[in-house]
């Protein structure tokens, strides 16, 4: 019975709000009033036994609080004390003790968020264009500075100054052989593995088209078919991905180029916009033209929200309309269709109504 | 009475403000332990924030319901709406902790399975929340009709910038040539870069405000006089 | 033509509302099923991390939104909540928005049900607190102080799973499914940031081009992007659910707001240029 009735009242509500398309009106009015003393009261409820007792209750209550016998139960006290501060906004004569209290939740913040926000900005600035050495010429420069270390140790003694030098050159140059050698290497590993993925995902492809034209199209097997080939070329996807990051990780390509490219717009990007919002001098000549391409970037960014903003706010509709539809039906009384027919009517009378009254006036 | 109205506030904003800025460069079982007990602090605290709201708008609506101004019946609506809604709420825990009296763990069951509360959430605050927000729905369709047009060069670029990441969004418009990946280099790169200015100026500008609350210098917070 | 340019400019808009409402309905009363929906990297990224965790690893998911966000984040949280119970991996689930704590319950109560997962065992609801920053500062030092008790009332202590993790770099996953602030940036900016756990995201459409620049430097392992990504996120785990159900009524609501920017400055274009000859 409650079921049902909750269903009644959840449609009658959901039409309430749905009646300001038509205009503002006094369902919508009650509605919205109705949902902000609801929504002050449930967090309220929900403040005082979800968060004040369990955390100040442990305390009180000494079965339920370990803090006694650590004898920490005075670790209370405080944000007690400084709670009831800000209380004392309701009374005008003592409302200046609460500023304590502010000082100390406005402290607390600035001194937590300059370290947050001072690690969230560091993440903007990426280093820009990337140098990477190909295994061929890295191999070259070791094997000559390796060449250049012997002869030395030849001509002026393994343990001359020089010799043990180039001998420490030439070692760091083979590391970065090696390091570029890895690099090569992970490149044909890649490749290997995204050969073999896709090799299979085109082998599940296959058998479920077969299947597909074999037996009824629309049965499970080939649906269960078709997922697992899909997800075979997905993974197939992923592996052959896998292969141009390690391509272009391995030396300088087209690749890292069009990586670099993007750097490059990310940054221009970053600065323009920075610099159209923040440079207070007057924008002219190039300074108008560099502040103009912020203007450009900014405009894509809002285009590209509000294409995503249609997204949020269709969805929540089409769930909203779900909720409408579920209650169609006769086992819930056809609340949506009798709740609808009756606000339309009185909407209709009201109408009338006001109608007759402005023409009497 | 000056010092304690101005001076000790500033005075407490600054220590602790110091104290957490300290406590994250020095990485020792004391700070930690200070930042734990701060930080658990502030969540009992947030208890008498609400208090606070909760009070000044009861106030509001009370005023403007003993004033009998326009439209007050509508703030009786409200206050009745939060009145009953508390009200179930006590009773209810009261009525089940007194049931389950020898049990230390009563003290959450505010509104647990079954209880009128969590009927009023599913049947009112839920439905209610859900078609406001909804109602953007229709007004976002109607702004795309009105306030779209191809005016200037910016407004052509936002416009095609929204169409292009419209259909990258559906799973038909992610099959058109090209549509995806454009969306997609949009989303990661234009975008991206308006964002993190967007959030670099907005961290310089918090950066600066948290260092003004320390050193004293921005005192707003202390309201009037 | 003219006639149409004025015909179209002076519409009212309550027409619109009108076949918005019926556009939308369509698919709603006889699914339409249509094809093509293609998992985006950020979503990828997510159900790959998650389907790479071994099993008994621990998992924080945070309800971080209220009902009014509802059709786009559940999905996500009951995609997400199914694949860690299949994984066999360990569920904390909590909340930072007071009212959705109801809804996070309800949610994770169902899955785990469908799952048949015992509670402390394989998961646990701790439930809403107060206070935003504070409670994630407060987690990152030590849950058990911030939460004494979950949602039911239990002591955490008492709980399986709670006796392995006490700071929040013992999670091996924190995922915050957020509507907006407290969110994704407050868990990335005060938790992820000092305490060096991995994170990762599901938001609705209208911030998910906010959150791009952190799954770009590598602070989300991935990020699920509004109703369609919850939709991709269900069809990798191969179990259609709200999302995928919805893509139909969405697509077509996508189709009639592009014909109408179209619609509306065809009309502006002939009335402009007509103007123009007249002057």
């Amino acid at each position: 019975m409650m079921a049902i009735l909750g269903v009644w009242v959840a449609v009658g509500l959901t039409l309430f709000m749905f009646s300001f398309l038509y205009k503002d009106n006094p369902f919508y009015k009650v509605g919205e009033n109705l949902y902000v003393g609801i929504t002050i009261g449930y967090s309220l409820v929900k403040l005082i036994f979800e968060t004040w007792i369990p955390n100040v209750w442990r305390v009180v209550h000494p079965e339920a609080g370990v803090w006694f016998e650590n004898h920490e139960w005075w670790l209370i006290l405080p944000p007690l004390f400084l709670g009831s501060l800000i209380l004392t906004r309701f009374v005008p004569k003592y409302a200046w003790l609460s500023r304590w209290t502010f000082a100390f939740v406005v402290g607390y913040g600035s001194g937590l968020a300059i370290p947050a926000v001072q690690k969230q900005a560091e993440a903007t600035a990426h280093p820009l264009v990337t140098h990477i050495e190909s295994f061929d010429s890295a191999d070259k420069a070791a094997t000559e500075a390796e060449k250049k270390a012997t002869d030395l140790a030849a001509s002026k003694g393994a343990g001359s100054d020089e010799a043990i030098k180039a001998r420490i050159d030439a070692d760091e140059y083979r590391e970065r052989a090696n390091a570029a050698k890895a690099r090569k290497d992970a490149v044909s590993a890649a490749g290997a593995r995204a050969d073999k993925a896709r090799a299979a995902a085109n082998d599940a492809r296959k058998q479920a088209d077969e299947m597909a034209k074999k037996g009824p199209a629309d049965s499970e097997e080939v649906h269960a078919a078709q997922k697992k080939a899909t997800l075979a070329e997905r993974a197939a996807i992923g592996a052959e991905m896998a292969t141009w990051t390690a391509y272009s990780k391995s030396e300088y390509s087209v690749l890292t180029a069009w990586g670099d490219f993007t750097t490059i717009v990310l940054f221009i990007g970053v600065f323009s916009v920075l610099f159209y919002f923040f440079f207070s001098i007057e924008h002219k000549g190039p300074v108008k033209v560099f502040s103009r391409l912020g203007i450009i970037f900014l405009m894509i960014y809002f285009g590209a929200s509000y294409g995503y903003t249609v997204m949020g706010r269709l969805s929540l509709l089409y769930g909203r309309l779900v909720i409408l539809r579920d209650a169609c039906y006769p086992s819930v009384g056809f609340a949506t269709p009798v709740l609808l027919v009756a606000m339309i009517t009185v909407l209709v009378v009201l109408h009338f109504q006001n109608k007759d009254k402005e023409e009497n006036a | 009475m000056l010092h304690l109205k101005r001076t000790v506030p500033l005075a407490i904003a600054f220590l602790s403000g110091i104290l957490l800025l300290i406590q994250y460069f020095v990485p020792h079982p004391w700070s930690a332990k200070f930042l734990q007990y701060t930080s658990d602090w502030q969540v009992t605290l947030a208890y008498a924030a609400l208090l606070l709201g909760v009070g000044s708008l009861v106030q509001s609506h009370v005023t403007k319901a003993r004033r009998k101004a326009p439209g007050w019946g509508f703030s009786a609506v409200a206050l009745a709406a939060f009145g009953i809604t508390v009200a179930m709420g006590m009773w209810w825990s009261v009525h089940t902790a007194w049931q389950s009296r020898t049990d230390a763990s009563i003290v959450t069951t505010g509104s647990g399975e079954g209880s009128p509360l969590s009927w009023v959430y599913n049947s009112l605050l839920f439905p209610m929340g859900g078609a406001m927000f909804s109602i953007l729905g229709f007004f976002i369709a109607s702004a795309a009709f009105r306030a779209f047009r191809v005016k200037s060069p910016e407004a052509t670029l936002l416009l095609l910038s929204a169409i292009v990441v419209m259909l990258g969004q559906v799973p038909l418009g992610a099959h058109l040539p090209g549509i995806p990946q454009l969306s997609a280099w949009l989303l990661s790169v234009p975008t991206t870069a308006a964002k993190r200015a967007i959030g670099f100026g907005v961290a310089l500008g918090s950066i600066a405000t948290a260092l003004r609350v320390i050193f004293g210098i921005e005192r707003a917070y202390l309201g009037g006089e | 033509m003219e006639a149409f340019s004025k015909f179209v400019l002076s519409l009212d808009r309550r027409w619109i509302f009108l076949v918005l409402l019926l556009v939308l309905f369509i698919p709603i009363a006889c699914p339409l099923n249509l094809p093509g929906l293609k998992p985006s990297p950020g979503v990828t990224r997510m159900y790959d991390f998650v389907e790479n965790m071994p099993e008994g690893s621990t998992i924080l998911i945070s309800f971080d939104f209220d009902p009014a966000s509802k059709p786009e984040l559940a999905p996500m949280g009951e995609a997400m909540l199914r694949h860690a119970f299949r994984k066999k991996l360990k569920v904390v689930a909590m909340g930072l928005w007071v009212t959705g704590v109801s809804l996070e319950k309800e949610t994770v109560e169902r899955i785990a049900k469908e799952a048949n997962v015992t509670y402390g065992d394989d998961y646990v609801n701790l439930g809403w607190k107060a206070g935003s920053v504070a409670v994630i500062t407060g987690m990152g030092e030590d849950i058990h102080n911030t939460f004494p008790t979950d949602a039911k009332g239990n002591p955490v202590g008492s709980l399986k799973i709670m006796q392995r993790v006490h700071r929040l770099k013992d999670f091996d996953l924190v995922v915050s499914l957020a509507a907006g602030t407290p969110g994704i940036d407050t868990w990335i900016a005060y938790g992820s940031d000092k305490y060096k756990f991995k994170m990762g995201g599901g938001t609705t459409a209208v911030n998910a081009p906010a959150m791009s620049p952190y799954l770009q430097a590598n602070q989300l392992v991935g990020l699920i992007g509004a109703m369609r990504g919850a939709a991709e996120y269900e069809f990798l785990l191969d179990k259609p659910g709200d999302a995928i159900r919805g893509m139909d009524a969405i697509s077509l609501g996508h189709y009639l707001i592009v014909g109408l920017i179209l619609m509306g400055n065809i009309a502006y274009f002939f009335t402009r240029s007509r103007k123009g000859v007249a002057a």
